[in-house]
C-alpha cells in the first residue's frame, strides 16, 4: 500500500523557492510550484502515514525556512 | 489519455496543493470520491478531534471505514491535518473494546450486556435508596454527541433528581463561558473564522494553533500572505511553532499575563485608540460580580497598569506591549483576539477571558468582519453539546441556571416533570464530584467519553479516589484499556464516531451532523442506545422515550426555541443537505448567523435597531468592560519548588492519545511525553537531551526524558499532556477559578531533579 498526499509546505517570507530547490532533492517528494513567496505544493509518495509524518517532522526539524507541512488530500493507493 | 489509479491520484493530491497555494482551482475529481481508497460509497461528517471542527466525508467499503477526505464544501475547505486523514484507524484499533466488562475478584471480565446493565442499575438503585439522588454522579464529555449530553443531563436532573452532572468541558472551555457569560450575558462566540480572511491585526493568546488548531492555524497563514500587512502577535511563554509565523512573539512568565493585558488597554487608552461613541452606546463597567462602575473608575484603575508595571510582573518588555497594543488600535484596521487554554485553565481564568473582550469593547473592534474576540475550542463538541444538554451542575439546557426557579420551572414544563423536580442547588463541579467520590458522598459514578483517571489535574489523588472501596464507578468508552477504564467497576463498550449519528457543534456556533456509516462494532452501542436503557432500569423510560437521535434533536429544537441560542430552525434534513450551519437560526428558512448581536446578521437583533450592535444578552442591553487587576497563579515558585510548571499538547496527539495512540504513524511520533526546559536551566540542573528527570510538585511527581530546547522560557518547564504512560497531570494543580471552577492546570511550581 502507498499513501500519496498532496502538502502544502510553508516557508518564511520569500523563501519558497529556494526551499523548493531543496526539497525538490528528496526522495519520494515531488514539488508541483510555488507561488513564488511562501508557499509550495507538493505530493508525497510513501510506505504509510508513518512516512508521511516523519517527513514533516524531519523538514520543520531540520530546515529553519520552513514554518508549517500540511497534508491537503491524502489518499492511499492499494 | 487514460490515467492509471496510482496517476489519477497524484494529479488529485498535485491539484488540491496546488489549490491551497492559489495556483489552480480544485478540478473536480479531486474532490470527487477518491478511488484509491476503494471506498463504495462515502458519508459526510465531522472530525472527531479537535475544536476546529473540519467537514469530512467517510468512505466506507463492505461495512468497514477505509478513508476520509475532507468536504470543501465545508469551512476546511477540504483540508484535513493528519490526525483526522488517519481518522479511519482508530475504528479498527486493537483496543476498541467489542463487549462489556465487569470486575469480579478484582479483575475486569467479559460480561453480557444484561449482566452489565443490571449491575449498574441495582448498584444506582441502592446509592439512591440509601443516600439519596445525590449518592450519584455523572461526569460526560465534550466529545460526546449533542444528543447524548442532553439525555444524560435529563436523565440526571429530572429523572434521578440530582445536580451531580459535570463533564470535561469543565476542564476545558468552562472559564470562557464564563467570560461570555460575564461580558456579554450570553455564553458563545459573537464572532466566526470568517473572521481570520478579514483580519489585519490577529492577537493569539495562550494559543498554540499551529498545534491544537492546525486547519485554523493554516487560515490564519494564509490570511496572512493574502493581506500584506497583517500583524501577527502571539502572547505566549513558550516559543511556540504558532510563534514561529509571528511579527512579534511577547513571551512572559505564565500566569501573568492579566498585567500584559491591562497595560494593552491601557495604552489604548492613552494613546486615543479609543472608539468613545461605541463605548458610550453599549458598555457597562463593573468590578467584582457588579456591573457598578463608570468609564472613569475604568480609566482611572488603568491608570497604574503600566507596560512599564507589566514588565516588572511579567517579564514582557514594555516596548513589545506598546507595540501590540498600537497595532491592535490603529483605526480603521480589524483585530481579531484568539485564545484557548493558556487562558481558560487558570484559576483567574474568567478574569483573563474579561480583559480580552474588554479590548474590543473599549477600540470598539467588535461585531465587524475580522475584529471580534474568538476563543478557540479545544474539543468538538464542548460548546454545543454541554450548553444545549446543559450538562454541567450548575445548568439547564440553553444558558438556563439550577438556582433561578423560572428557569426550572421551564424546563420541568418542557420536560413534563412535576413542578419542584429539578432541585434548585448546583450539584458538585468537577473537582468537588471526585473529591465526593474520594470521601464517600458520591457512591456511584458514571463516566461517559473522557478519561478522567488521566486527564484529571493532580490525578493521583483522583485515581485513587476512583478505585476507594466503597466507590462504584462505571465507564462508556470505546477502548480499552485507558488509564480510566482499568480502575472502573463496569465498562460499557460504546460505539465510537462513524458508529453513530449526532450532531458536533464546533468553535465558531457550527453545527453539523455526524451520519451513521457504519455499525458499531462487536457489541458496542451507541451511549444513546445505552442511556435510554438506563433510564428505564432506573424507572425513568418515559423521560427518554427516544427510538432515534433524530428523536432526541426534535425535542431539543423545541427546548432552544426563543432563548438567546435558538436554532429551531436547524432541522434534521437542513443538517443533512448542509456544510455546517451557524446559530441563531431560528426559523426554517434562515441561513444562519456568521456575527452575534449585529444587525442585519443575528435574527434576534431587530432590524430597525438604531445601531449596528445590540448586545442583548444582558438586560441593560450592553456588554461589561470589567476592572480585574493581575493576581498570581494558586502557586507560584518559590525555594523548594523554583520552576514553573505547564503542559500543552503537540501536532501528531489528542488529549489523553486514547485514540491518536491508535493510528500506528502516530505512535511512533511524539507520543512519548517529554519535560521541555531552557538550557540554562538544563545546565543548572545538570541534564541534557535524552537523561531522565524527575518533574515533582506538592501533589505529585512523574519522570520525563529530557528535552533541551531554546524555545522554552528559562525558569518554565513544560510537559506534553498525551502520554498514558508518563501522566504530565501527576504534578498540576486542582486549584480552581472561583467563578468557572475550571482548575489550574496551565500553572503551578515543580522541582526537577535528574532521575
Ligand atoms: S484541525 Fe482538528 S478538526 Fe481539523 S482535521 Fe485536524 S484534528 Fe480534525
Amino acid at each position: 500500500m502507498t499513501v500519496i498526499a498532496g502538502v502544502v509546505v510553508e516557508t518564511l517570507p520569500g523563501l519558497a523557492a529556494a526551499v523548493a530547490k531543496r526539497l525538490g532533492a528528496l526522495p519520494g517528494l515531488s514539488v508541483r510550484g510555488d507561488d513564488g513567496d511562501r508557499k509550495i505544493a507538493a505530493v508525497f509518495t510513501g510506505a504509510d502515514g508513518a512516512a508521511l509524518e516523519a517527513l514533516g517532522e524531519e523538514l520543520l526539524r531540520a530546515d529553519e525556512a520552513i514554518v508549517g507541512v500540511f497534508p491537503t488530500l491524502v489518499g492511499r493507493d492499494g | 489519455m487514460t490515467m492509471n489509479r496510482r496517476e489519477l491520484m497524484e494529479t488529485a493530491a498535485a491539484a488540491a496543493a496546488l489549490a491551497a497555494i492559489g495556483k489552480l482551482e480544485l478540478p473536480a475529481h479531486a474532490a470527487a470520491p477518491v478511488p484509491a481508497a476503494g471506498a463504495d460509497k462515502w458519508v459526510k461528517s465531522v472530525c472527531r478531534y479537535c475544536g476546529t471542527g473540519c467537514g469530512l466525508f467517510v468512505g466506507v467499503k463492505d461495512g468497514k471505514v477505509v478513508a476520509v477526505k475532507g468536504d470543501k464544501d465545508n469551512h476546511n475547505k477540504g483540508f484535513l491535518c493528519l490526525k483526522g486523514f488517519l481518522l479511519p484507524e482508530i475504528m479498527s484499533a486493537p483496543d476498541r473494546l467489542l463487549h462489556p466488562l465487569i470486575r469480579k475478584n478484582d479483575k475486569l471480565v467479559p460480561a453480557t450486556w444484561e449482566e452489565a446493565m443490571s449491575l449498574v442499575a441495582s448498584k444506582f438503585k441502592a446509592a439512591i435508596e440509601k443516600g439519596g439522588p445525590d449518592a450519584v454522579g455523572f461526569y460526560g464529555s465534550g466529545q460526546a454527541l449533542t444528543e447524548e449530553t442532553y439525555c444524560a443531563n435529563k436523565l440526571f436532573k429530572a429523572g434521578i433528581r440530582t445536580n451531580n452532572i459535570d463533564g470535561n468541558p469543565r476542564l476545558c472551555m468552562a472559564s470562557a463561558v464564563g467570560g461570555y457569560v460575564t461580558t456579554f450575558g450570553k455564553d458563545e462566540p459573537m464572532g466566526c473564522y470568517d473572521d481570520i480572511d478579514h483580519a489585519d491585526v490577529m492577537l493569539l493568546v495562550g494559543s498554540n494553533a499551529a498545534e491544537a488548531h492546525p486547519i485554523l492555524f493554516q487560515r490564519i497563514v494564509r490570511r496572512k500572505e493574502a493581506a500584506k500587512g497583517t500583524k501577527i502577535v502571539v502572547l505566549d511563554p513558550r516559543k511556540t511553532p504558532t510563534a514561529r509565523i509571528a511579527d512579534l512573539h511577547i513571551s512572559f512568565t505564565a500566569g501573568t499575563d492579566l498585567a500584559i493585558l491591562n497595560a494593552i488597554a491601557h495604552v489604548l487608552v492613552k494613546e486615543g485608540m479609543v472608539d468613545e461613541e461605541f463605548v458610550k452606546a453599549h458598555a457597562a463597567f463593573g468590578e467584582g460580580a457588579d456591573a457598578n462602575k463608570t468609564w472613569e473608575d475604568y480609566k482611572a484603575f488603568l491608570e497604574a497598569w503600566t507596560p512599564e508595571k507589566a514588565e516588572e510582573i511579567s517579564g514582557a518588555k514594555a516596548a513589545d506591549i506598546r507595540t501590540c497594543a498600537r497595532w491592535f488600535g490603529e483605526k480603521g484596521k480589524a483585530s481579531l483576539t484568539m485564545w484557548t487554554m493558556g487562558l481558560n485553565q487558570r484559576t483567574k481564568g474568567v478574569w483573563a477571558n474579561n480583559l480580552c473582550h474588554n479590548l474590543h469593547l473599549i477600540t470598539g473592534k467588535i461585531g465587524l468582519p475580522g475584529s471580534s474576540p474568538l476563543s478557540l475550542t479545544g474539543q468538538p463538541n464542548a460548546c454545543g453539546g454541554v450548553r444545549d444538554g446543559g450538562a454541567l451542575s450548575h445548568l439547564l439546557p440553553y444558558g438556563r441556571l439550577v438556582v433561578n426557579e423560572k428557569h426550572r420551572a421551564e424546563m420541568e414544563k418542557l420536560w413534563g416533570v412535576p413542578e419542584g423536580t429539578i432541585q434548585p442547588k448546583p450539584g458538585l463541579a468537577t473537582v468537588d464530584l471526585f473529591r465526593a467520590v474520594e470521601d464517600g458522598k458520591v457512591k456511584c459514578l458514571y463516566i461517559m467519553c473522557t478519561n478522567p483517571g488521566q486527564s484529571m489535574p493532580n490525578v493521583g489523588r483522583y485515581r485513587k479516589a476512583l478505585r476507594r472501596e466503597g466507590a462504584f464507578v462505571v465507564v462508556s468508552e470505546a477502548f480499552h484499556p485507558t488509564r480510566t477504564s482499568e480502575l472502573a467497576d463496569v465498562v460499557l463498550p460504546a460505539a465510537l464516531w462513524a458508529e453513530k449519528e449526532g450532531v458536533y457543534g464546533c468553535t465558531e456556533r457550527r453545527y453539523q451532523l455526524l451520519e451513521q456509516s457504519v455499525k458499531p462494532s462487536g457489541e458496542a452501542r451507541p451511549d444513546f442506545e445505552i442511556l435510554c436503557d438506563l433510564a428505564a432500569r432506573l424507572g425513568h423510560g418515559k423521560l427518554l422515550p427516544f427510538k432515534t437521535a433524530s428523536d432526541v434533536w426534535a425535542e431539543l429544537l423545541t427546548v432552544c426555541k426563543g432563548t438567546a441560542y435558538d436554532f429551531s430552525g436547524m432541522t434534521r434534513d437542513r443538517l443533512k443537505e448542509s456544510h455546517g450551519l451557524l446559530w441563531p437560526l431560528p426559523t426554517a428558512g434562515h441561513p444562519g448567523t456568521k456575527r452575534r448581536y449585529v444587525k442585519g446578521d443575528d435574527p434576534l437583533v431587530p432590524a430597525d435597531h438604531p445601531q449596528r450592535i445590540l448586545f442583548y444578552g444582558r438586560p441593560d442591553r450592553k456588554a461589561v468592560v470589567w476592572l480585574r487587576p493581575h493576581q498570581p497563579a494558586a502557586e507560584v515558585p518559590d525555594a523548594e519548588y523554583p520552576l514553573i510548571y505547564t503542559t500543552g499538547r503537540v501536532i501528531e496527539h489528542w488529549h489523553t492519545g486514547t485514540m491518536t495512540r491508535n493510528c500506528k504513524e502516530l505512535r511512533h511520533a511524539n507520543a512519548e511525553a517529554v519535560v521541555e526546559m531552557h538550557p540554562d536551566d538544563a545546565k543548572v540542573l545538570g541534564v541534557k537531551n535524552g537523561d531522565l528527570a524527575k518533574v515533582a510538585s506538592r501533589r505529585g511527581a512523574e519522570t520525563f526524558k529530557v528535552r533541551v530546547i531554546d524555545g522554552s522560557r528559562k525558569g518554565m518547564v513544560f510537559v506534553h499532556m498525551h502520554d498514558d504512560k508518563r501522566l504530565c497531570n501527576l504534578p498540576t494543580n486542582d486549584a480552581v477559578d472561583p467563578i468557572s471552577k475550571q482548575p489550574e492546570f496551565k500553572v503551578c511550581a515543580v522541582k526537577v531533579t535528574k532521575a
